[in-house]
């Protein structure tokens, strides 16, 4: 996983953090609201 | 800026996470200043004739505009500009977070009719583009450069393809400009526009989405005029980006075809469209179908859409303290006039296609 990880462009890379925070952010929505 | 951070031979050594953070703070501090200051100063406009009556600024528009005053004017300081290069993953968050104001049915209802306007317009524009570009006898890099810029997605797009086509870093920069100048204007003219006209929310959230090419400021521009038409803007943005890889694809063919000096043989096709396509759409998908799959309250719903309205107006901030009014001039005359008759073209055909196809 680490090494597919590091292979990935630097555009890949910020595409998945943006997911990952993304996503985050809406758990952190359902979270304070539950 | 400087790097303090030298090995024993000179070579400067990795930065570490927490330096990184360390080093972004002030620009963030500056980010957050101008985003709270606009969100707190757009409302007061409306206490004006002028603002309430011809120039209707909403925060997301006034922070990119308070962000370009800055940065021309009495400048960002260095120990700043490590903390505005956020702007991208703000902007990508917020769009992500988006996905929980719709649900696949909702999503498919707009989202189909978005994505055959796009589908039109984007390969239109990059067609006609490169066709007037061979006849004003342009460079076939530059004009491949433009018609990405101005068909898909402004900044990303033209970065994408310029490899591909051998493009200068000149004709990058060129690009860039028409694509962020246009944008700018339409901030400032497509919302009192749309009130002209009497543009229903999805109407005016089609046209900005169509006829602005910049992410960022079709979602300034979406919002500037109501929420809704924000949302709707964001579903044609997805659209547009989403064929970004296509586009690539299609212009690195042309211009090769174009230019027999270009050595972009062999063109592995599906290389060039998995490596160029948007992974954070999927990001968006997978809050569409959370809210599908009832995960999210209606106070969940609210409370992501603040989520997502801080997200962009903190990116929009960013966009607005890194834009260089200098650079814009890279474009020159003769790329502003070109750019800007087929960006105007297709903003006027896309405003008379959302009066006819949508209500």
């Amino acid at each position: 996983m680490l090494s597919y990880l590091k292979r990935l462009s630097s555009s890949r890379k910020q595409d998945l953090m943006v997911c990952l925070l993304g996503i985050g952010l809406v758990f952190v929505a359902i979270a304070m609201n539950s | 800026m400087s790097n303090n951070y030298a090995s024993a031979n000179g070579a400067p050594l990795p930065r570490t996470f927490a330096q990184e953070v360390i080093d972004s703070l002030p620009g963030l501090f500056l980010v957050i200043a101008v985003a709270v200051g606009a969100h707190q100063a757009a409302p007061m406009l409306k206490n004006y004739e002028f603002f309430q009556k011809y120039l209707t600024l909403k925060d997301f528009i006034l922070a990119i505009i308070v962000g370009i005053a800055i940065r021309n004017t009495v400048g960002v300081p260095q120990i700043m500009r490590p903390g505005l290069r956020f702007s991208t993953i703000l902007t990508k968050t917020g769009i992500v977070v988006m996905g929980a104001k719709y649900s696949l049915a909702g999503l498919v209802t707009v989202g189909g009719q978005a994505l055959g306007m796009i589908f039109f317009f984007l390969f239109m524009s990059a067609i006609v583009l490169m066709w007037v570009g061979k006849k004003v006898n342009m460079p076939t890099s530059l004009t491949a450069c433009l018609a990405a810029g101005l068909s898909v997605c402004g900044v990303s797009a033209t970065i994408a393809v310029a490899p591909a086509v051998n493009a200068k870093k000149e004709e990058m920069a060129y690009s860039i400009a028409v694509v962020l100048m246009f944008g700018l204007l339409a901030l400032i003219v497509f919302p009192p526009l749309g009130q002209l006209l009497n543009l229903s929310d999805a109407q005016y959230g089609a046209f900005s989405g169509v006829g602005i090419i910049n992410s960022a400021q079709v979602l300034a521009a979406g919002f500037g005029f109501s929420d809704e038409a924000g949302i709707i803007a964001g579903v044609y943005n997805i659209g547009r980006v989403i064929f970004l890889p296509f586009i690539v694809l299609m212009l690195t063919l042309m211009a090769c075809q174009r230019e027999s000096s270009l050595s972009c043989e062999p063109v592995n096709k599906k290389q060039i469209i998995l490596s160029k396509f948007p992974v954070f759409v999927l990001g968006f998908l997978a809050v569409v179908m959370m809210n599908t799959m009832g995960m999210l309250s209606d106070p969940a719903v609210k409370t992501a859409k603040g989520f997502m309205e801080w997200a962009f107006l903190l990116g929009f901030a960013s966009i607005g303290l890194t834009t260089r009014l200098s650079d814009l001039k890279a474009a020159g005359v003769s790329g502003f006039v070109v750019g800007f008759t087929v960006a105007s073209l297709k903003a006027g055909l896309a405003l008379l296609a959302v009066l006819y196809f949508i209500n």
